[in-house]
């Protein structure tokens, strides 16, 4: 009641301060103090006069800009201070970034660096400090202490072997992730504050869990940077990140609210916003030690994915897989919504529709609990979920809690459990799958079977991106036909900039690109 | 009195020592697993053997007892032990959180005492007046209105329309008047009707139509002898609203970007991160304790038929 109440507040709020905002002429009438336009060279080059900041705003506090412990880097990255030797592209392709070329033979790859790269203080990158990095990513970050059993040997000032125990089809995946920015180790004094790395961007002034300002790498080896430089306020609620944005004190920030983006898009001129879908997901585990064959498939086609996103107004987006099907290996898609299906299935189980237009056997109501919990609008999803799945004559009841690996997660004592997370994290599907093999964190509805097991563990080692091909779809059939799993939604990274600024990794389906080189403001 | 201070900071330790344990025992039975949360932070999927590690590093494999010996015996060194979310060290985390709480609690403690007492004072003497209408209205609507209203509303008051300052406040003076503000609004609000109620109870005593009947001043009836008779009460409410501020208000340090211990404490119950959670525990019952401590002591000072037991 009281959550119910504090959203309606809020609601009201918002709505109040956007018709004050646009009755009033504020909006419309303020002119953005973001940064103001600064001047280029007849030969294209940006001028430096200190005018061109860019102005942002940072929802999470953290304490430190280590690139390479806890996931600092995302921020690092995010600010432009730290790059990678592959980075991501918004297609989730793999591209060289420090890296020119990867060349792999079996468990062998030989990665050569590109010329010119140097970090901010002007010394050049080397093969043998990627090599001291890497070692370092191993020591400091218990999530990477997987590359101590790599062999890294740096053969000369630009080329480096890294040497796998088995044969390694992810590893560019995994030097793409923000994880392995590259640090000059031997000039960083303090890695907490101020990392000297390749990116268009050094520190300038860095507060732990507060504000941090960046400035131009005068040194930057892949081109000229357009701003002056940039300044990132941690700020973690939405409306005063609403007001800042309409104050013109901030040219941008990501994921903004549904509220803040109904106010948005009332003055499409004066701001500009975009929408990609993140390899974030949103998804239901069907018990199958709780719940009949029939009953979970009957579940997986009763849920409109494509009406629970539009009520979520833009949080998410309707998806049927667990990769995209833009992939190679997103080919294999769940079924699509069948009501009638889904009937037919319940009945066979031997439900009738009792009067109350719910199914029942011997007397019984058919009654399904959803474990739930509050972060990332789950419980919201669940709700709508309720709503339909009684809809179809199932009596389902919300069980919210406040955290599902302490509760649910761990005991498996649930009929429907939800659970978000990063499905795609770097281009690759083997992360995400070796997850749900037998015994795995993800295997909690009985789905790990030796037979897909054995599909995963050969995909491991797969290099060749056919048979990849053919190996993902054959496991995301078994899984899809297991109806264990239920994709719900892909949540969306939502961006606004102002109109004139560009560059925030607004088209990036990854949270850890943001602003780069080539971001400006007019 | 200093043998009554001196015997009340001795209790305080058997007190801490409850409290630590009760906080130290509800947070270990809290579900959730911290090093999970910290492997997963930003929602990448973790290995189970990762996570072993992980718990074994973090000591969360250890009894419970004897962790919460280690943290005790730590803490009697002036080690609060370094968070499981970052490894930074916790009590220098702490005291600047709760420097700027301090610092926001006191603020607004005197700008609602300043303004209440002699509002309140005024209402009551102009008892049922238009002056004490529009101050009840508004006193009574300040104490309705939510913290996270409040704020909004001055925010977009004085940023937006007035833009007297930015919403993104730089500088501790600067960024240190709307909070105050919010907080002291439904502060002041409280204050002004508590001393208008003490100060119209007051007025009726014998003793102040005795004195009236004596020809004594308005003015020596009201600052000497009502509002000296007056002060426990108001003493009271005061003290009872700076115990609630010493905790933080999570929802004006969140609107308003002040970095004190009410978000710390909330971010770090939401990452389980116990250490965080048990010095600040310690930290805040001590400050609870002193506040009382100096309360009683007031008591004692403003009427010296009180005796400290």
């Amino acid at each position: 009641m009281k959550k119910l109440l504090a959203v309606l507040l809020a609601t009201s709020m918002t709505a109040t301060l956007a018709a004050c905002g646009g009755g009033s002429g504020t909006t419309g009438e303020t002119k953005p103090q973001g940064g103001t336009e600064s001047g280029t060279t007849e030969a294209g080059t940006p001028v430096h006069d200190g005018s061109k900041i860019f102005k942002s705003v940072e929802s999470f506090p953290y304490s430190s800009l280590d690139v390479h412990k806890e996931y600092y880097s995302w921020h690092t990255q995010f600010y432009g201070i730290s790059e990678t030797l592959f980075r991501i592209d918004d297609e989730m392709q793999i591209q060289p970034w420090l890296a020119e070329s990867i060349e792999t033979e079996e468990n062998v790859s030989t990665i050569t660096l590109k010329d010119g790269v140097c970090f901010s203080n002007g010394n050049a990158l080397t093969a043998d400090m990627v090599k001291r990095n890497l070692e370092r990513i191993a020591e400091v970050n218990s999530r990477f202490a997987f590359v101590n059993d790599w062999q890294i040997e740096a053969k000369d000032d630009k080329t480096l072997v890294i040497t796998t125990a088995n044969v390694y089809p992810t590893l560019e995946n995994d030097l793409a992730t923000a994880e392995f920015g590259i640090v000059d180790l031997d000039a960083t004094e303090d890695f907490d504050n101020n990392p000297i790395c390749t990116g268009p961007f050094v520190v300038d002034k860095f507060v732990p869990e507060g504000d941090i300002s960046v400035k131009y790498n005068e040194n930057y080896w892949d081109g000229d940077v357009q701003l002056d430089g940039a300044t990132f306020y941690y700020m973690g609620d939405e409306e005063s990140k609403l007001l800042a944005m309409q104050n013109g004190e901030i040219d941008g920030y990501v994921d903004i609210s549904a509220a803040s983006r109904e106010i948005y898009e009332m003055d499409p001129d004066l701001y500009n916003i975009t929408t990609v879908p993140t390899q974030r997901r949103a998804y239901a585990m069907l018990n199958a030690d709780k719940l009949s064959d029939n009953i979970r498939e009957a579940i997986v086609l009763a849920l409109d994915k494509d009406t629970l996103a539009a009520y979520m107004n833009g949080l998410i987006s309707p998806t049927e897989g667990v990769f995209s099907p833009d992939t190679y290996y997103g080919g294999v898609q769940a079924p699509k919504t069948d009501v009638a299906k889904a009937k037919e299935l319940i009945e066979a189980d031997g439900y009738k529709l009792n009067a109350n237009g719910i199914y029942e056997k011997d007397g019984k109501p058919l009654t399904i609990v959803l474990s739930c919990y509050a972060k990332r609008s789950i419980d919201t999803m669940a709700i709508l979920m309720q709503e339909q799945l009684k809809a179809i004559g199932i009596d389902a009841q919300i069980g919210l809690e406040e955290d599902p690996d302490g509760t649910y997660m761990s005991t498996k004592d649930f009929q429907i459990g939800f659970y978000v997370s990063i499905t795609d994290k770097a281009g690759e599907p083997f992360t995400f799958l070796n997850m749900i093999e037998k015994g795995k964190y993800l295997d909690i509805c009985g789905f790990g079977n030796e037979e897909t097991d054995a599909l995963i563990e050969e995909l491991r080692y797969e290099t060749d991106e056919t048979k990849q091909k053919e190996l993902a779809d054959q496991i995301m059939t078994n899984f899809y036909a297991s109806n264990d799993y239920l994709m719900i939604g892909q949540y969306n990274k939502s961006s606004v900039l102002r109109a004139g600024a560009t560059g925030l990794g607004e088209t990036s389906p990854l949270q850890f690109y943001g602003i780069d080189a080539n971001t400006n403001i007019n | 009195m200093l043998k009554f201070t001196i015997r009340r900071l001795i209790n305080l330790i058997p007190v801490l020592l409850v409290l630590t344990f009760g906080v130290f025992g509800l947070l270990y039975l809290t579900p959730g697993d911290p090093a999970l949360m910290k492997l997963t932070s930003q929602g990448t999927a973790v290995t189970d053997e990762l996570l072993a590690i992980e718990r074994e590093k973090m000591g969360l494999n250890d009894p419970f007892l004897e962790r919460y010996v280690k943290w005790v015996i730590n803490i009697l060194r002036g080690d609060f032990g370094t968070t499981y979310s970052d490894g930074m060290p916790i009590l220098p985390k702490l005291l600047k959180a709760l420097k700027y709480t301090l610092v926001l609690a006191t603020a607004s403690t005197v700008v609602s005492v300043i303004v209440a007492i002699p509002l309140g004072i005024l209402t009551a003497i102009k008892k049922d007046t238009i002056i004490d209408n529009i101050a009840r209205l508004v006193t009574f609507t300040g104490n309705a209105m939510p913290n996270f209203l409040i704020s909004l509303l001055l925010m977009y008051f004085f940023c937006i329309k007035v833009r007297m300052f930015p919403v993104i406040a730089k500088g501790s003076v600067q960024g240190l008047f709307l909070p105050t503000m919010a907080l002291a609004i439904p502060m002041a609000s409280k204050f002004t009707r508590q001393t208008r109620a003490d100060v119209l109870s007051q007025l009726d005593e014998e003793y102040v139509i005795g004195m009236h009947a004596r020809g004594v001043k308005e003015r020596v009836i009201l600052y000497r002898n009502v509002l000296h008779n007056a002060l426990g009460a108001i003493i009271t409410i005061i003290s009872l609203q700076i115990r609630v501020l010493i905790g933080g208000s999570i929802v004006i340090e969140t609107i308003f970007r002040w970095p004190g211990i009410g978000s710390l404490i909330m971010d770090s119950i939401s990452k389980r991160d116990y250490p965080v959670v048990q010095g600040a525990v310690l930290i805040l019952a001590t400050l609870q304790v002193l506040v009382n401590l100096v309360t009683d002591l007031s008591y004692c000072i403003i009427d010296k038929r009180i005796e400290l037991e």
